[in-house]
């Protein structure tokens, strides 16, 4: 996997040369290995290990899952907890993309952003069609719905 | 990070759904910090344009349109099953919290270096540009077709003669 416009840093910020790709597997560099286990036992970016990164996003998730389920009060904080949710499954994609340096997970979170804009805007929209018809936009308001 | 979870914390406890909305922001925004440290460039301003810009002032908007009443229930209701329904649930997130740090698998190491980690991007908008117009052009057109299915959607919904009476 080679990446446009790459720059090589090791753990102290020096500029290291590295060889091309296809020797770069054989070799498995040094430097990159000095970076990955230099003062702890497991994968770090910018020293600080992966699992406070992926306990961020996973409680940031679960604090949105909470707000779903707790919900008493209007369809607009439960469409904030889902922009949350969304929020913290994208904040994993670009964590794990930093941390096995593939691009392609943040090209997921591009994607999930966009899919949470539309989600705002047609949930709002439904929002404003139930707010006209009913004045209200409490959970009770919606018990009428059949189905 | 632990101001996000803070205030992602008191956006589920507070009443108001301004106030929410305002929690909702300073939890994006201090994640958006957490990920200009580990230099996600492009995609934090993105994230503080998209969230900041467009999706917040949207739920401000809609609220200040409708004005709604501030409910007095609280979120808690103490004499409920479900606020006891709410232990268990607290007590599988650290149990499953407890395996994710518990489930290191060495293997993604081993990935990690054939992949070349440690590399810092130079530029992520140079990265960005060359994957999303070559390998990722499908998945471009279709998030621009899911915006204008969306959009169209949306006024639709709201521009509809039959409800506004």
């Amino acid at each position: 996997m080679h990446f446009f416009g790459q720059k090589n840093i090791n753990h102290l910020g020096e500029y290291f040369e590295s060889e091309p790709f296809d020797e770069f597997i054989l070799d498995n560099g040094i430097e990159s290995i000095s970076f990955y286990y230099s003062n702890y036992d497991c994968l770090v970016i910018d020293e600080i290990p992966i699992k406070f990164y992926l306990f961020f996003s996973f409680s940031l998730f679960f604090l949105g899952i909470l707000g779903i389920v707790f919900n008493r009060r209007s369809i607009i904080n439960l469409m904030l907890c889902v922009e949350l949710m969304l929020f913290g499954a994208s904040l994993n994609f670009i964590f794990f993309s930093i941390f096995l340096s593939l691009p392609s997970g943040q090209i997921f979170a591009l994607i999930i952003i966009t899919i949470a804009a539309a989600d705002s805007a047609v949930g709002l929209g439904i929002l404003i069609a139930a707010f006209y018809l009913k004045r209200n936009i409490s959970f009770e308001a919606f018990a009428s719905l059949k189905g | 990070m632990f101001i996000a979870v803070i205030s992602a914390a008191l956006l589920i406890l507070l009443k108001n759904p301004i106030h929410s909305i305002f929690s909702l922001l300073i939890s994006i925004i201090s994640s958006i910090c957490v990920l200009l440290l580990i230099k996600v460039e492009f995609l934090s301003y993105v994230f503080l344009i998209v969230y900041v810009g467009a999706i917040a002032i949207l739920f401000l908007f809609v609220i200040m349109m409708l004005n709604i009443k501030v409910s007095n229930d609280t979120l808690i209701d103490y004499s409920s099953w479900e606020f006891y329904l709410m232990f268990p649930v607290i007590l599988k997130f650290i149990v499953s919290m407890k395996i994710v740090v518990e489930s290191y698998n060495p293997d993604l190491d081993v990935i990690g270096q054939q992949l070349e980690v440690g590399i810092v991007y130079e530029n992520d908008i140079d990265i960005f540009s060359n994957l999303l117009y070559t390998y990722y052009f499908f998945v471009f057109i279709l998030s621009s077709i899911v915006l204008l299915v969306s959009m169209i959607g949306a006024l639709i919904i709201t521009t509809n003669k039959n409800l506004i009476k």
